[in-house]
């Protein structure tokens, strides 16, 4: 079990990458970002989205390594580290994420679902007793799924389980043996899955929707904050994740090229998803119905993966084996990405003295406890999806918040300039951290809540009860910010004030 | 697929997954140096 600080630094600059690569490529690659483009006209959006990786999620990153390289302290640790004031942010950020987590292992519930589906599809061609994926209806399918309750619940306890059984084992025998496997098996599949799709006959017709460039379309600002949203969304940057990775990075660890090759490797998997999936659609499917459910987000956003993808293999040579491909590498991704998450938690309650089954077993708990509410109740699921996806925008602003306070030229110099980087961080950095990211921020936030003003609750926008207004998230981060303002001094008491905790620090 | 399709797809999966090999490739030379620097 992990404990020994040996066990507690990855090995090799190769296994943070893969923990960060993992961390970064989860179910929003593979499941979000072909809708998305879909949605948004395909090629124009590739635009935004790749140029936002630069201006947002690297840059977050960057500053996310720096943090817990530095500090070796989880969230509320990190901030608190820097300047006692923004204990709160890191606490801020922690529960943000923390939030994600309780229904994203929902969700990764899911995954497992429809993969063991189309595994018992694949050995029992005949048919499962009682019906199987395979052949079904498939709304009717997710319904029954979703509607029998212990079905869900059981699933989020196994995801909370495989999560947490790996955390429990460390950081080298557990996330980085874990995400050795992972990585390479998740490229791999992905890789089978897009040569199938692009070799299938029509499937040229999807590559065309994918990448036949319409500049006009760029003029529509709504694509460069769809890119950004999505950019922000997928790499993980600003959630709290690498920093807490870079807690057991080696010290003369680059930071700089990692946090490039995390955010290129996470993009280069979002393409291969959307090149798995969109021809796929369009080869089965007449070119106008393809387009209109390659942007189908159906119940809880499931339309194209969970209700069309088991319907489109069916129509394709192999299609049981490649169903089974398909959601295996989506659990992969789900996993890879969970795992992380428990460590950010499991890293912040370690931070206060405990061991790290105690904080499994506190996060674990609380994970499987605090995620039934989403398991059971598809609103409730909506309504923390729509609170904490912008939460995470406003966890990256504080990252900012946080250099500018401490001086973006005095972080670029002391916390990620170093003799072993491979590539030299220049003072654009200080230019996107002190001006871009607050900018994008304001941008996407005053757009988020234009929507849910003027189109998802044009009438209740301010009520904190309803689903999809702006009441309900600022009403649930008011609560989160004044817990973590009240707790403040008790917090900090335990995170600094302890010689353990002093001399653990210093050992790392 | 259109010959503008084309090119950007070459452009786009180029700039994406070339992007993500060359620095693959420079960081894994980066390495190198450093492992026969430090002697190993």
């Amino acid at each position: 079990m992990g404990g020994s600080s040996a066990n507690e630094t990855f090995t090799s600059r190769w296994a943070l990458l893969l923990a960060a690569l993992g961390m970064a490529i989860g179910t929003g690659n593979i499941w979000r970002f072909p809708r998305i483009i879909a949605q948004n006209g395909g090629a124009p959006f590739l635009v935004p989205w790749f140029i936002f990786l630069f201006l947002w999620s690297i840059p977050l990153l960057i500053i996310e390594f720096g943090l817990g390289k530095k500090t070796r302290m989880g969230t509320v640790g990190a901030f608190g580290s820097i300047d006692r004031r923004h204990t709160w942010m890191g606490g801020f950020v922690g529960f943000c994420t923390l939030a994600i987590t309780f229904y994203y292992c929902v969700v990764t519930g899911w995954c497992f679902r429809y993969a063991l589906a189309s595994l018992a599809d694949l050995v029992v061609p005949a048919g499962i007793p009682g019906g199987g994926l395979w052949g079904s209806e498939r709304t009717a399918y997710w319904t029954t799924f979703t509607a029998s309750k212990w079905q869900p619940v059981l699933f989020h306890l196994l995801a909370v389980l495989a999560g947490s059984a790996i955390i429990y084992r460390g950081v080298v025998a557990g996330i980085e043996r874990a995400n050795k496997v992972l990585l390479p098996a998740l490229f791999v599949l992905l890789i089978i899955a897009g040569v199938r799709a692009v070799t299938l006959p029509g499937a040229g017709a999807g590559l065309n929707y994918l990448f036949d460039p319409r500049w006009r379309d760029l003029l529509d600002y709504r694509i460069w904050l769809q890119g950004l949203t999505q950019s922000a969304w997928s790499t993980g940057a600003g959630w709290g994740l690498i920093l807490t990775y870079a807690v057991y990075m080696r010290k003369d660890e680059d930071i700089v090229g990692t946090s490039l090759l995390a955010g290129l490797g996470n993009n280069s998997a979002s393409l291969l998803a959307a090149i798995a999936v969109i021809p796929t659609v369009f080869a089965i499917l007449p070119a106008a119905q393809a387009a209109d459910v390659a942007r189908d987000t159906g119940p809880l956003s499931t339309g194209m993966t969970f209700i069309w993808i088991p319907k489109l293999f069916e129509s394709i040579p192999g299609g049981r084996l490649f169903l089974f491909v398909f959601f295996l590498a989506l659990s992969i991704a789900a996993i890879s990405s969970l795992i992380s998450m428990i460590e950010l938690g499991t890293r912040n309650v370690m931070d206060f003295g405990l061991t790290r089954r105690k904080g499994i077993l506190i996060v674990g708990s609380s994970i499987f406890l605090l995620g039934l509410p989403s398991a059971l109740s598809p609103e409730f699921f909506q309504n923390q999806d729509w609170v904490w996806s912008l939460g995470l925008l406003l966890s990256g602003l504080l990252f900012a918040v946080t250099v500018i306070r401490y001086g973006a030229e005095r972080f670029r110099q002391e916390l990620v300039c170093c003799a072993d980087n491979d590539i030299r961080l220049g003072r654009w950095f200080n230019f996107l951290v002190v001006v871009l990211i607050p900018v994008e921020f304001t941008a996407l936030i005053v757009w988020w809540f234009t929507q849910a003003i003027l189109v998802y609750d044009p009438g209740r926008w301010w009520h904190p009860l309803r689903m999809y207004s702006v009441g309900t998230c600022l009403v649930q981060w008011g609560i989160v910010v004044a817990l973590m303002l009240i707790l403040r001094r008790p917090i900090e008491r335990l995170l600094f004030d302890r010689p353990a905790a002093a001399a653990m620090k210093e050992a790392r | 697929m259109t010959p503008s399709a084309i090119a950007m797809m070459i452009a786009v999966c180029g700039l994406v997954w070339g992007g993500f090999a060359a620095c693959l490739l420079y960081i894994m030379k980066r390495e190198q140096e450093k492992t026969r620097r430090r002697g190993g």
